[in-house]
């Protein structure tokens, strides 16, 4: 079991979220794999993982819907999540809405589930329908609704009792780009309000962009945790050169594994830095016409733990 | 316990409004109406079919040779003056009742008693104007062969209480009510089921779950339907209160209960509760068992079974009172508040309903605890137990 922890010990025990040793079991099947997460009050913090890999299932026994067969969870210090509805948020993976109810009143009825007055939660819910300039879809039934508005609508609802803990199970999914950069706000303000933020997605680039810490869960197991930074530096910086020349004496100095596409050349860079290439190329006349040293996205980070996994269980004879 | 109740209640109140204010509604409280109607029909061309239009009848309590005379009163004012709207004579087989307990079982218009010196005429309500001067002629009548005087027709006004009908009156009200509380509530635990499957297929039940006990999901289903149930129990007997008084149309007769119509209605809204309970909450266990609608039904069908097979079990007892199946009726928890029902209708007696209230609560409480259970462990099983497999490769 792999353990990673995104925080070092020694910093402060004041956890919006603490899981430890997380297992479940559906069936025969192992499906969570004694993970570990810590997240801080104030971040965000992305669950990232291909389908399959055991997200819901963790986010579920996250919030006490399912109970794991081992392991323990507290959420704002506490170990009873549904004690401390009033100050969580949770949007599932599969939206639920009554489609007979009007945008503001689900609102308002999901805020009522988790202690805020319904008049309270109508006031606050109007507010928040009109910030994200839907005020025209208040009143409108919920199956009037575009699928992207009824997930804002469900978004909100899961944040109009301003809770200090939002857990969302893959917000992005569904939603055109507009949307998605709406819901990337409302995240990120939410953080920035001091709440912290735990959200799964299989969609690297909306991690990439807002998430201050992430762990990569991949068939039940958690591979890595820690900042987006520490991913991406799991992987070597990459080279990207175009020279004039073709071909020379110059490519001695290339890696082995240099990939050529048309003109570009494209390698990891060599431990000992890029001036002794700099150098050899500019000897060998190779003609420089651009080069740039560019850091690995977290998508290539993501898919290189994650394969890398994949092939290392693959490898020992285990399941993939 | 109160953020359990708070939670209740916010789920009830949600479940409530969208079901009244739901299509299936108007259908559920059209279906016993259509159900009265038809017994209304049926019992007022019953009515027509066998009593004679402008045929009332009077009871004789008189001495026989009285009562012959007054026959032929009667027929001498067909004859000599030509009444044709004089009402039918009979003398009345009422043992040792008096003529207002006479009245009241054999349905006459008045009964005319004492003796044709002293005649005395028991009626109630209009009858007395209505019969009274016919029946003083038929007296004067009767008195003329004989040359007789005597003293004039003495009218006694009669309020008519309730009257405590025969037993075989009372168990047409226990059948009724029996038939009153297994309509209901099947009716109110399939609509309750159909929504709980709804919010299943629908995911909104994640979204419960993830928010409140699943205790508190469970209790407010129950308490929701419950409160449709009220409503619709209120807008039915209203309506009818209405036909009645605004069209006069008939409803269907009820004898008066052993035990009086006030204890009676208690007691029936009591098993009620009971029923409604154990059966609501046996349904939503198999609820959160089934991932469609065509599993609910399914799984649900062969509850429905049993639990109308209960129902006749309780229904066939009505008539044997004390027997051994009617007391096994009485005491299996499932079909007790039917055949207890059944009781109150019949019997006076009040100390078997205090055994059987707590008796069945205890049961009740039994069952919800057990049922909630179920409940908790199956009702985010999206795709119920026996399809776990599939969940667990789509999990996410």
């Amino acid at each position: 079991m792999l353990r990673i922890r995104t925080v070092s010990e020694g910093d402060p025990p004041a956890w919006a979220l603490d899981a430890q040793g997380l297992v479940k079991m559906l069936g025969d099947k192992q499906v969570v794999k004694g993970i570990d997460l810590r997240v801080r009050p104030g971040t965000i913090f992305g669950i990232l993982g291909p389908n399959g890999a055991g997200k819901t299932t963790l986010i579920r026994m996250l919030l006490g819907i399912i109970d794991p067969d081992a392991g323990r969870t507290l959420l704002l210090g506490r170990p009873d999540p549904l004690k401390l509805s009033h100050l969580i948020g949770y949007l599932p993976e599969e939206r639920g809405l009554y489609p007979t109810m009007k945008a503001v009143e689900a609102i308002a009825f999901m805020g009522a589930l988790r202690g805020l007055k319904l008049s309270e939660g109508r006031r606050r819910g109007r507010a928040l329908i009109e910030a994200q300039g839907l005020g025209h879809a208040a009143d409108r039934q919920i199956r009037h609704l575009s699928k992207g508005m009824a997930q804002l609508v469900q978004l909100l609802g899961a944040i109009v009792h301003e809770p200090r803990l939002i857990i969302l199970d893959e917000p992005f999914s569904g939603l055109d780009a507009l949307n998605q950069q709406k819901l990337e706000a409302i995240i990120t303000a939410q953080a920035q309000s001091g709440a912290a933020v735990l959200f799964s997605t299989h969609i690297i680039s909306h991690a990439e962009r807002i998430c201050d810490d992430i762990a990569i869960i991949s068939a039940g197991r958690c591979v890595f945790s820690g900042t987006v930074d520490e991913a991406r530096g799991r992987l070597p910086q990459q080279v990207r050169l175009e020279t004039r020349a073709a071909d020379g004496e110059w490519r001695r100095v290339l890696p082995q594994d240099a990939r050529r596409e048309g003109r570009e050349w494209h390698f990891r860079l060599l431990e000992e830095g890029i001036e002794p290439l700099l150098r050899a190329l500019i000897n060998g006349e190779a003609g420089i016409v651009a080069m740039a040293i560019e850091r690995p996205s977290l998508h290539d980070a993501f898919v290189a733990i994650t394969g890398g996994t994949t092939a290392a269980r693959a490898a020992e004879g285990g399941e993939p | 316990m109160s953020e359990l109740l708070r939670a209740a209640g916010v789920i009830a109140r949600r479940d409530f409004t969208a079901l009244v204010g739901s299509k299936a509604f108007i259908l559920f409280l059209l279906a016993p109406l259509l159900l009265v109607a038809v017994i209304v029909g049926a019992t007022w061309l019953d009515d027509r079919s066998n009593e004679p239009e402008g045929a009332p009848r009077i009871g004789l309590l008189l001495p026989a040779a009285d009562a012959h005379r007054i026959a032929g009163g009667h027929d001498e004012a067909r004859r000599r003056y030509g009444f044709d709207d004089l009402p039918e004579l009979e003398v009345g087989r009422c043992g040792a009742r008096g003529p207002a307990s006479c009245l009241r079982l054999k349905g006459y218009q008045a009964i005319l008693s004492g003796s044709i010196a002293h005649p005395v005429l028991t009626a109630g309500g209009d009858n007395v104007e209505r019969w009274g001067g016919r029946i003083a002629l038929l007296v004067d009548l009767a008195r003329q062969p004989a040359s007789a005087s005597g003293a004039s027709l003495s009218v006694h006004r009669v309020a008519i209480p309730p009257a405590k009908a025969d037993a075989s009156a009372m168990a047409g009200t226990a059948e009724v009510a029996q038939i009153a509380i297994f309509t209901l509530s099947i009716m109110l635990s399939g609509m309750m089921l159909s929504n709980l499957v709804e919010e299943k297929s629908g995911k909104i039940l994640e979204i419960l779950a993830a928010s409140v006990p699943v205790d508190a999901i469970f209790l407010g289903k129950l308490v929701a339907m419950l409160g449709v149930a009220l409503l619709a129990a209120l807008l039915w007997v209203g309506m009818g209160a209405a036909f009645e008084l605004l069209l006069h149309l008939p409803l269907p007769p009820l004898a008066a209960p052993a035990i009086g119509w006030p204890a009676f209605m208690l007691l029936a809204a009591l098993y009620f509760l009971m029923t409604y309970g154990l059966l609501g909450s046996l349904m939503l266990g198999v609820g959160s068992l089934a991932g469609t609608a065509r599993e609910a039904q399914m799984l649900s069908l062969p509850l429905t079974f049993a639990q109308l097979f209960l129902f006749m079990l309780a229904h066939s007892t009505v008539h044997a009172l004390g027997h051994p199946s009617e007391l096994a009726a009485a005491i299996f928890p499932f079909s007790s508040p039917f055949a207890m029902v059944a009781r109150a209708a019949e019997q006076e007696v009040l100390w078997p309903h205090l055994l059987a209230l707590p008796w069945q609560a205890i049961w009740l409480a039994i069952t919800v605890r057990v049922t909630a259970s179920l409940f908790r462990r199956n009702v985010m099983q999206a795709r119920g137990p026996w399809r776990i497999r599939f969940w667990r490769h789509h999990g996410g």
